[in-house]
């Protein structure tokens, strides 16, 4: 199972990181095909984050285009392609957050903080053993340093934010993750 | 607090707390410039992106409605326009001499790409969509009176280039260079490339301290389809009165 698994992902970062070679030589189709796979995995991480669709939408347009540009920059020696296009979707997604402001608090944590547990594309191009030691990391932290780890990143979101979402001070939100992250680089350097 | 605490308080893991995302912008900002200078910290992020990549599996996929792939399209398809223009102009001016080495881009020139090493801009990975940040509600339709709406224009990697003032009363648009867009002998000049009349028309120089004032009814109205771009000259402009230097910034007008 986890072989084939692993497989599946090796086969689908081949032909990603070809896309990609093929975008950097100016293949308008071979972005289609990139954007067609991984669309809807990068809507929801914009989304997530900014948590407005019309925001999100900009997002994703721009993310498309920056690998229309940036194709050429990717090294597949440093990261997979998948870490590659959704870390332009985070930082793109973050910055405009912060930019912009967030929008609308309520539906957030009801609606999106739920974790998707259904395999898609993307949970295979992500390789099964880097998926099992984070797991295995994050829950050697107590819940509330895990929560607010999983909350941060999912949701781009400041200390200030998730002092003021627990209703702590800053400095014991701040000191909280600090620790977390500490621990955590121990536990993912191992 | 224990001594523990304290001393992780002083020596917070830096890449980490950029990859997870807790940064407030100016912070995010300074870690972007560290990235840049300092190998072993940007080696770092790159560590921790990939170490915490595996939680974006856990983000559920909602599919982005099909109008996304059309404005890309059509965003390339502008670029494409903007590079092939540049290339003409570039080989009016320089009689004889090719671009190095083209590698691909679809028969277009790739300036947009090889040019990287020759900008301090472009090695930041700077290219700015324009249009985006302009309300895509328009200009006029529920506007109130007076107001001004202010965004900035950033890189790719999100270092700020402008600070854009819409005045929706007066119906301009100021553009306001913040800092980092000229390198040492170039000053950044805006360009407007209309559909019809393909020889880009200079609205003037971005000089550092001496924001330029675009009327929006004259980029605006009667030229969508138009795109803007932000080249680098000679101090006091191109000389030929075409883009001479290399593009670092473009950005369609559609949706003023």
């Amino acid at each position: 199972m986890a072989s084939s698994s692993n497989q599946e992902a090796d086969d689908g970062r081949t032909y990603l990181v070809h896309c990609l070679s093929r975008i950097a030589s100016g293949e308008k189709a071979a972005l289609k095909d990139l954007y067609d796979r991984t669309q809807a995995k990068l809507f929801g991480v914009a989304l997530r984050i900014l948590n407005d669709r019309r925001e999100a939408e900009d997002v994703l347009q721009d993310v498309y285009l920056s690998v229309w540009m940036k194709a050429a920059d990717f090294d597949a020696g440093r990261a997979s392609p998948i870490t590659w296009l959704a870390t332009i979707a985070r930082n793109r997604s973050i910055d405009r957050v912060r930019q912009i402001g967030r929008r609308d608090e309520k539906d957030i944590d009801t609606a999106l903080d739920v974790a998707d547990d259904t395999p898609d594309a993307f949970a295979h191009l992500s390789a099964e053993d880097d998926r099992k030691r984070l797991d295995t990391c994050l829950d050697e932290l107590d819940e509330r340093t895990g929560g607010a780890i999983r909350t941060a990143f999912f949701g781009g979101r400041t200390y200030q934010e998730l002092a003021d979402q627990a209703e702590v001070p800053l400095g014991t939100m701040k000191s909280l993750i600090r620790r977390g992250l500490i621990k955590l680089k121990g536990c993912l350097s191992q | 607090m224990s001594d523990l605490q304290d001393q992780q308080e002083a020596n917070p893991d830096l890449a980490a707390e950029y990859v997870v995302g807790v940064l407030d912008g100016a912070e995010r900002r300074a870690a972007e410039r560290r990235m840049r200078e300092d190998g072993a910290f940007a080696s770092s992020v790159v560590w921790w992106e990939n170490r915490l990549a595996p939680l974006v599996s856990e983000i559920r996929s909602v599919d982005a409605p099909a109008v996304v792939w059309d404005r890309i399209s059509d965003d390339i398809d502008r670029i494409a326009r903007v590079s092939a223009t540049y290339r003409g102009r570039s080989t009016q001016t320089n009689t004889n001499t090719k671009p190095a080495k083209t590698r691909g881009f679809g028969g277009v020139s790739p300036i947009w790409r090889t040019l990287a090493g020759a900008s301090s801009l472009l090695a930041a990975g700077a290219l700015v969509a324009l249009a985006i940040l302009i309300p895509p509600e328009g200009f006029g339709t529920g506007a109130n009176e007076g107001q001004r709406l202010a965004a900035r224009l950033a890189s790719g990697t999100g270092e700020t280039f402008f600070t854009v003032v819409v005045d929706l009363q007066n119906q301009t648009a100021t553009l306001i260079p913040v800092d980092g867009i000229a390198d040492q002998d170039r000053v950044p000049e805006l360009w407007l490339i209309e559909e019809q009349t393909p020889a880009p028309r200079s609205l003037g120089l971005l000089a550092a301290g001496r924001p330029l004032t675009l009327q929006l009814q004259e980029v605006g109205e009667g030229t969508s389809g138009s795109t803007l771009a932000i080249s680098l000259e000679p101090q006091g402009g191109s000389p030929t009165g075409a883009p001479t230097g290399p593009v670092v910034a473009t950005g369609a007008l559609d949706r003023i």
